[in-house]
């Protein structure tokens, strides 16, 4: 028995998620196999290695996968060009060698403060990314490799310059001491552990939020994200792969040297991911075995290494940017077919079923905004000299739908921008449920209860249209880090009720179920529009800002949305939105508001007679004078119309 | 430390400015035509002091032969990243930027370590272009090599500077960085402005190879750290400012040549250059002297 909370999705859109569910779960499973199989045959290797030397090498290519996995959350999850991995391993290596050396400190005790330093070192390399982006992140963190060397000379009482440090102690766990195979089963283990840690964090919460931060850019904060917290989290995390390698090669050679860091280290980490597929999960795997492969070859001091490497980055990034794995899984494609398992629909309503009623609103302790939503004091925006707005003021109360009209370059969108936090307001106070909200920025207001979306649709390229939705849940809901890296149960059922969730909301916005398992890249633009509607409408906010939500959608689309927005308006949520499509605005706004050259010239009631002036405006396009709103008195002469606007 | 120490400090400084000038201008120019920052820069410096050195005490051919073909091999080196590195990019990707440092790294890398197979990774003292005798100025023994690469290197900052605000080129060079597409519409082949800064880049950073090659001897390594210099100078001083180029050149560059006069370890001007360059950048990430727009233009590309 379905519950009443999902009654309103139609059996075909519970099908196609069940079966959408089926195939994530059969792919996952695939991914798992597969992951345990390659660990499993790393653990193997030492039965077919011949000797210590050996089996060294295979620990050091291990542990550069590791790290490369570690670049790949921050290049192909978050989208930041970071090249100084190599550092985070030296700092990693250098701090185990200074405890270990010259304070006497065992491996144990070492291991984790050692980690810390190497984190440490990377979040600090990288903190200048909150002010620059792309190629100039690339260009400091590559400066910090080659200042590496440099620094290590510096401080050669601890470091031992050029020499090196040598008395490390030897790794012993529990009061054993490991040797060769011991060691480097230590290194595989910690391998497996940076494995899931990654999986389990491109899953999570933190897992979207990087995604959008790379594809949504500015348009993350309307999601709530704090981008700069949301980057500190990032430089962690993607440190702490290399770091952990860094004390694993630190300890398994015995040896530290800054020349095992330098800048081919840095470059042998990013052409492996960008060869295997930056943001996949086989990416760092497949793309670094040619590179070490080659360097077993030829040798680690090799100059043909490096020909491999910069030559590999250039036809790389030109001919296949996206990489190996993808065109390698086309040839897999058919295997997750045979693994497939899952229940179908039984399953699912099932598990609805068990849920009851989670879809009950919680309480966000949000302000009461019984009498007025918004309020905007005489706000003012100038852009260098042009003067977008001059002087709007402007009171909404709760549950109306107010239609923005104007001619382009009237300030709507600079309008939009004041509200949601984009654009500070040059003079004047704008108020948010009674909270005075001018100097809030974007997502402290999405936490208010402000929720918007863009001329461009902004979407996470490669998360499905249901994902992008469940995006804007990810605001109000909190599962703790811990809980969510761990897939603890609570966390799990979490994710799934977000899901079930946000597949209400697709279905309360009419998408079509053959979208529901495409990524947004290939949805067309309309509908990308009313996803974007849908991950404004998840965050339950108590204004909502749209700018232009009907441009591109056909008849009956456009229908289904003003349908929707008429329902969010009648649950109390106030609207606010932006339009030139004229029949539109008439035929769902409560009330229209015109803004002409940076002020609002007239104000009016959908459900009088407008007044000449709006009328005049609107009635620009012939076949919307049949509206008897609309009717010009005879000899009126009709103003600039509104023009269509991108 | 006597005053003679801190003015030879201060001049070994302005030298490598200089180049670091040369550097950042070279960076700079393509920066602002395409929106590409050139990672390879480098390299086409590192082929411009091997070349002197083949030229030079191979061949034994003096600089009026050597420098023409230097700086030709420049110009060739520049279109040659372009046509490599770039073009095949343009409408692959859906990130242009971050497939260009991508390939524009690959190549540098490649490049280096090609010529370091060929040539060996020994380093090779270069002769001087102009007599090693001191020169005398109110009793101070002056480097002349030096003074050749302030004098060049000035100049041709200053050349390039005319170049840009006063000739047809240079508009056609402005009216490309201020609006790509409104420049195609007025008629202008934005392409061949793109090819002219790689080409007009590539020379200068090989006649910053000539010019120091006798300082720093010519091998396929050299160059790394002198190009990581140059960036520092124009990340201090300011993207897309001739000002700012120069400015914060010569900062990294006296730092550069007083460190050593200070009796402080030599190994602290790359850590330091580094701490400087990330303070400036934490604290104003355009740069000190470095506008929104590039050389004067009203819009800013996206850096």
């Amino acid at each position: 028995m379905t519950p009443a909370f999902m009654q309103a999705i139609s059996p075909a859109l519970l099908d196609a998620y069940a079966s959408k569910r089926d195939r994530d779960a059969s792919r996952r499973l695939v991914a798992l196999i597969g992951a345990l199989a390659f660990i499993l045959a790393l653990a193997l290797v030492p039965l077919v290695a011949s000797g210590s030397f050996e089996l060294g090498r295979y620990s050091t290519a291990i542990v550069y996968v590791m790290a490369a996995l570690g670049l790949d959350l921050a290049l192909g999850l978050g989208g930041e060009l970071v090249l100084g991995h190599a550092v985070i391993m030296a700092a990693s290596a250098y701090s185990a060698g200074i405890l270990s050396d010259k304070l006497g400190w065992s491996f144990s005790a070492a291991f984790f403060p050692a980690i810390l330093g190497g984190v440490a070192a990377g979040t600090l390399m990288m903190l200048p990314g909150l002010r620059v982006r792309g190629w100039y992140l690339a260009l400091i963190t590559l400066f910090a490799v080659l200042a590496l060397p440099h620094a290590v000379l510096l401080f050669e009482p601890w470091t031992a310059g050029e020499f090196g440090l040598t008395g490390l102690r030897p790794v012993e766990l529990f009061g054993f001491r490991l040797r060769g195979i011991g060691t480097y089963l230590l290194i595989v283990v910690w391998f497996a552990i940076v494995w899931f840690f990654r999986e389990h964090l491109v899953r999570s919460h933190w897992g979207y939020r990087f995604r959008a931060l790379r594809d949504l850019r500015g348009a993350a904060e309307a999601v709530g994200i704090n981008p700069r917290d949301t980057r500190l989290v990032l430089y962690v995390v993607t440190s702490i792969p290399p770091a952990i390698g860094g004390v694993l090669l630190a300890f398994s050679e015995r040896f530290v040297h800054f020349d095992s860091f330098n800048i081919n280290l840095s470059l042998l980490l990013l052409t492996g991911v960008v060869l295997g597929g930056q943001g996949m999960r086989w990416g760092p795997v497949v793309g670094m075995m040619p590179l070490l492969a080659l360097s077993f070859w030829v040798g680690p001091f090799s100059q043909l290494n490096s020909v491999g490497l910069g030559a590999g980055l250039l036809v790389c990034a030109v001919v296949f940017p996206s990489g190996l794995v993808p065109k390698l899984s086309n040839l897999l494609s058919g295997v997750g077919v045979i693994l497939a398992k899952g229940g179908g629909r039984a399953a699912l309503d099932a598990e609805i079923a068990s849920y009851a009623n989670f879809a009950e609103p919680v309480d966000s302790g949000r302000p009461n905004a019984d009498d007025l939503v918004f309020s905007v004091r005489d706000v003012a925006k100038n852009f260098g000299g042009m003067r977008a707005l001059s002087g709007v003021t402007l009171d909404v109360g709760k549950g109306r739908l107010v239609g923005l009209v104007g001619p382009n370059g009237s300030g709507k969108s600079t309008f939009l921008n004041v509200m949601s936090g984009f654009v500070r307001a040059t003079t004047g106070r704008v108020r948010i449920a009674g909270q005075d909200v001018t100097d809030w920025p974007v997502h402290t207001r999405v936490r208010a209860g402000v929720g918007r979306t863009f001329q461009v649709p902004q979407l996470i390229d490669d998360m499905t249209a249901l994902e992008n939705i469940e995006l804007g849940l990810l605001a109000q809901d909190c599962v703790s880090t811990f809980a969510a890296l761990l897939l603890l149960p609570g966390a799990r059922r979490k994710a799934r009720q977000r899901e079930l969730r946000a597949l209400q909301i697709f279905a309360q916005l009419g998408l079509p179920e053959s979208i529901l398992d495409l990524p947004a890249s290939s949805i067309p633009l309309g509908l990308k529009r009313v996803v974007e509607v849908g991950r404004a409408i998840a965050s339950d906010p108590i204004l909502l800002l749209l700018d232009e939500p009907t441009a591109g959608l056909n008849d009956e689309e456009r229908a289904l949305l003003g349908a929707v927005l008429v329902r969010l308006r009648d649950g109390g949520m106030t609207i606010l939105v932006v339009e030139h499509n004229v029949p539109f605005v008439l035929e769902y706004c409560d009330e229209i508001v015109l803004l002409e050259g940076g002020t609002i010239s007239t104000r009016a009631d959908c459900s009088e007679r407008l007044p000449e002036r709006l009328r005049q405006y609107l009635s620009y396009a012939p076949d919307q004078a049949a509206d008897a709103r609309l009717t010009l008195e005879p000899g009126q002469a009709i103003l600039g119309g509104p023009s269509h606007g991108p | 430390m006597t005053i003679t120490a801190l003015l030879i400090g201060l001049v070994t400084g302005l030298a490598l400015a200089s180049i670091y000038v040369l550097i950042a201008i070279s960076v700079t120019l393509v920066l602002a035509a395409s929106g590409i920052f050139n990672f390879a820069q480098g390299m086409l410096v590192m082929v411009g002091t091997i070349l002197s050195f083949y030229f030079g005490v191979k061949f034994g051919w003096s600089a009026p032969v050597a420098v023409p073909l230097i700086a030709l091999v420049g110009v060739i080196g520049g279109l040659l990243t372009y046509f490599v590195a770039v073009f095949p990019a343009i409408g692959r990707t859906k990130s242009f930027t971050h497939t260009t440092v991508l390939t524009t790294i690959g190549l540098g890398t490649a490049v280096n370590a090609i010529v370091a197979l060929l040539f060996g990774s020994g380093n090779y003292n270069v002769p001087s272009y102009v007599s090693d005798a001191p020169v005398y100025l109110f009793s101070f023994p002056l480097r002349p090599t030096y003074l050749v690469i302030i004098a060049v290197g000035f100049g041709l900052t200053l050349l390039i500077d005319l170049l840009v605000r006063r000739t047809v080129i240079g508009f056609m060079f402005r009216a490309t960085l201020e609006d790509p597409d409104g420049a195609e519409l007025l008629g202008i082949n934005t392409r061949s402005i793109i090819l002219i800064a790689f080409g007009v880049a590539g020379l200068l950073s090989a006649l910053a190879g000539y010019l120091v090659a006798p300082v720093i001897g010519a091998s396929a390594f050299s160059a790394q750290e002198l190009a990581f210099y140059g960036f520092a100078g124009m990340a201090v001083g300011g993207f897309g400012s001739f000002a700012g180029a120069l400015v914060g050149g010569a900062v990294v560059g006296i730092l550069g040549g007083l460190l050593p006069i200070l009796s402080v370890d030599p190994h602290l001007t790359l850590p330091l250059t580094f701490v400087v360059v990330v303070a400036v950048l934490v604290v104003k990430p355009s740069g000190f002297w470095g506008a929104a727009g590039l050389f004067g233009s009203a819009r800013s590309r996206e850096v």
